[in-house]
């Protein structure tokens, strides 16, 4: 056999396996494709964050202010002694790795900073460092180290790349929420100005004029007119919503990005026709406009600050109650934080559906209900009436959003919700949805453009799961409740699973929704032809295929 | 022993060499975890390596010898889900496709184990063996850039769909200029 040149002589140099550096070793790069933009100094003066001038992640300065490690340490010495919960989750984890593999990001990147447990060392290494005993006299041996520029740019890296979705707390044995961590690294990141513009921009944006993109009022009455003419194209039927009206009986809140994005404002024309149908005493509110919160992707204060205007105009208006729009994050804030931050709401009663009577116990506190509930109830009630072979030709999965799902526990709602209007609907495996559901990979606000390569990676264990049923039953419509979930999947699908496309859920009901005096309807809210009925054949009356997640555990 | 009926034989111990070089371009960490396999949802990336490097392996045996070719191109397809996943991972270009040259390593470093690598026909198939993966390796790039575009594409796509109403509703009066869009959206 021939003398075969050797690798070295070949290579020389050149290498392509990875760094076998210990984590604290390996130093972090900032690459373009992984990180979103750095906030503006015009975004940061809107809401007096400190530190606000234009600066790039890209470049060596960041232009810090000179303390800045001063008022970082003083800054989580102030959230160890606010938050017991984050000085227990930095004290108690035993690094089991439990909760490794759990992150989408970490599955997607391979990096094994994105494990949970080692994200949660970048904070945790820091805390020993500065606030434990045995972190102060024997450092590095004890875990701990010092609060450097480069560990600075390693927290910022990491921490934008979380998007606080809770799957890795659902595996810890201790119930460690990381999410809480990163919300803590984020918060005090901003004390250096060291927000991300997709972040900053919307927040500004919302404490100005009420919502993310800066809609004014106009533009979004004339945007809701051009959904509120579609409507009439498709049914025949003139929808007239109200605005900022005194006296309606409930308000309605939803995220603007059902106001404008493709394909959000198919979910809202879902909820105008629903509404309309229904004859509900509803308004919509130009100024509580935005039911999403980058506020809180940014501080605690900043998230209760925004979070306000939602009460503010429901008194103003003078209305009896709040019924919320299909939103991921926005559910978390209501469900756990908004009582808190900006209660109680004593001045508005308890849900109760004018339909059906039923009172939304649940949300005595809040006086706040999510369309799905609300929907469901209806349903159940037998108060709509429904033509599921409207939706024939899509053969729907849905995707549970982390926070209505691990955050708030809405999991049986949207699949009757669904089941009720499609005939072809079929679960992805038991170990993707539900509580144990992966992230879209580009919540808590990492939904920019400039971050595509993360957002694919952390989107990867999701669409593998949706092209598992995509190539079995051939599903093409993931249903979901989350309008990032509505923007980004789209993304993700185009990438892993083509031919998958992303729908709220009340696109999909206000396609089976037999409206009173609505002409026939030749397509369906996209414009595309409704299946003929010899197309709906192959559809057996109900098939619900409940044990997809069963067959699919290999 | 002809080459082909090497390979098959030493399949499995040619496949793990082939994955131990995949695996060496992750962190240690992240190769352990990768290489349990069982779960093909929990652990997508693992079970995406290691069937899509078994599909390949009998793909190329199955052009080995008779026929002989490998048809143009054709063997990319076979890739495609693990050049999906390395061509948005912390690659270069030559980074996610060099594991592809690491076959001819990994079978010649088993033949020599095994004592097989020897005389001038095995020598030959040999030879023939490295073509069909370089072929292999040229129909992986032209997928990897139809990845890579992709993501441009899915940028661009996305800004549209994001102020999509807004400019609809802001050009209302250029009727021209929405029907050329809606052409393209069609496209």
């Amino acid at each position: 056999m021939a003398k075969e040149p050797k690798k070295e002589d070949l290579l020389q140099s050149i290498s392509y396996k990875a760094p076998k550096t210990f984590w604290m070793d390996t130093p972090t790069q900032i690459k373009p494709g992984m990180f979103c933009w750095g906030a503006k100094a015009k975004s940061m003066n809107v809401v007096g964050m400190p530190n606000a001038r234009d600066w790039n992640p890209a470049e060596e300065d960041w232009k810090l202010p000179e303390n800045w490690q001063e008022i970082l340490i003083e800054g989580l010495r102030e959230r160890l002694d606010k938050y017991r919960s984050l000085r227990l989750f930095l004290d108690i984890c035993v690094r089991c790795g439990a909760c490794a593999d759990k992150c989408h990001f970490y599955i997607g990147t391979g990096d094994p900073k994105n494990m949970p447990v080692v994200r949660g060392e970048l904070m945790r290494s820091v805390y020993r460092k500065y606030f434990t005993t045995g972190g102060k006299m024997f450092g590095k041996l004890a875990g701990a180290r010092e609060m450097d520029l480069q560990v600075l740019k390693e927290w910022w890296t990491y921490f934008f790349q979380c998007t606080e979705c809770r799957r890795c707390s659902v595996f810890c044995p201790y119930g460690i929420d990381h999410a809480e961590i990163t919300i803590a690294g984020r918060e005090l990141l901003n004390l250096l100005g060291l927000n991300i513009e997709w972040i900053q921009g919307p927040v500004s944006n919302c404490f100005m004029k009420g919502n993310h993109l800066g809609l004014e009022p106009q533009t979004i009455v004339s945007n809701i007119e051009f959904m509120v003419d579609d409507i009439e194209t498709l049914t025949g039927i003139r929808i007239n919503p109200t605005f900022n009206r005194k006296g309606a009986e409930i308000l309605f809140v939803t995220p603007s990005g059902d106001l404008f994005g493709d394909p959000g404002v198919y979910t809202c024309m879902g909820y105008l026709m629903l509404f309309h149908e229904l004859g509900l005493d509803y308004t919509w509110s130009t100024y509580a406009s935005e039911g999403g919160n980058f506020g809180f992707f940014t501080s605690n204060e900043m998230a209760k600050r925004l979070n306000a205007k939602i009460y503010a105009e429901a008194k103003r208006l003078g209305v009896k109650w709040i019924l919320g729009g299909e939103c991921g994050h926005m559910w978390r804030l209501v469900h756990q934080y908004m009582n808190t931050w900006n209660g109680p709401a004593d001045f508005l009663e308890v849900p109760k559906s004018p339909i059906t009577g039923t009172v939304f116990d649940n949300a005595r506190a809040t006086k706040m209900t999510h369309i799905i509930e609300f929907t469901a109830d209806l349903m159940k009630h037998g108060k709509l009436k429904l033509d599921p072979s409207r939706n024939d030709h899509l053969k729907v999965t849905f995707h549970d959003s982390c926070n209505t799902s691990r955050g708030m526990g809405l999991l049986e709602e949207p699949r009757y919700v669904l089941k009720n209007v499609c005939r072809n609907f079929h679960e992805m495996p038991r170990e993707t949805i539900r509580e144990q559901t992966f992230c879209c990979g580009s919540g808590s606000g990492l939904n920019a453009g400039e971050d595509m390569e993360l957002r694919l990676r952390g989107g990867l264990p999701r669409a593998n799961a949706v092209k598992y049923v995509h190539d079995k039953h051939g599903v093409n419509m993931l249903a979901n409740i989350c309008a990032i979930d509505r923007a980004t999947l789209t993304a993700s699908m185009n990438y892993w699973v083509p031919g998958v496309a992303v729908a709220g859920t009340h696109e999909l009901v206000a396609n089976a929704l037999v409206m009173k005096g609505e002409k026939k309807r030749e397509t369906d809210l996209r414009g595309e032809p409704l299946p003929l009925p010899e197309e709906q054949t192959n559809v057996s009356a109900r098939a619900v295929t409940e044990k997809a997640g069963g067959e699919a555990n290999v | 022993m002809d080459l082909k009926g090497f390979l098959k034989e030493k399949r499995p111990a040619v496949l793990k060499r082939w994955l131990d070089y995949v695996l060496e371009t992750y962190p240690s960490q992240t190769a352990e975890m990768l290489r349990s396999v069982e779960n093909r949802f929990t652990n997508p990336v693992g079970r995406i390596i290691s069937d899509s490097l078994g599909a390949v392996y009998d793909e190329l045996i199955r052009h080995m010898g008779g026929a002989g070719q490998a048809p143009e191109g054709g063997l990319g397809e076979f890739l495609e889900n693990i050049i999906k996943v390395r061509a948005v991972q912390e690659f270069t270009a030559s980074g996610a496709l060099a594991f592809i040259f690491s076959l001819k390593k990994a079978a010649r470093e088993e033949a020599e184990a095994s004592g097989a690598g020897c005389g001038e026909d095995f020598y030959r198939q040999m030879t023939e063996f490295d073509t069909l993966v370089d072929r292999l390796a040229l129909g992986a790039f032209d997928f990897y850039m139809q990845c890579r575009e992709k993501i441009y594409e899915i940028k661009a796509a996305e800004v549209r769909n994001q102020t999509f109403r807004l400019l609809q509703q802001a050009n209302l009066l250029v009727e021209k200029k929405e029907e050329e869009h809606g052409e393209e959206h069609k496209n």
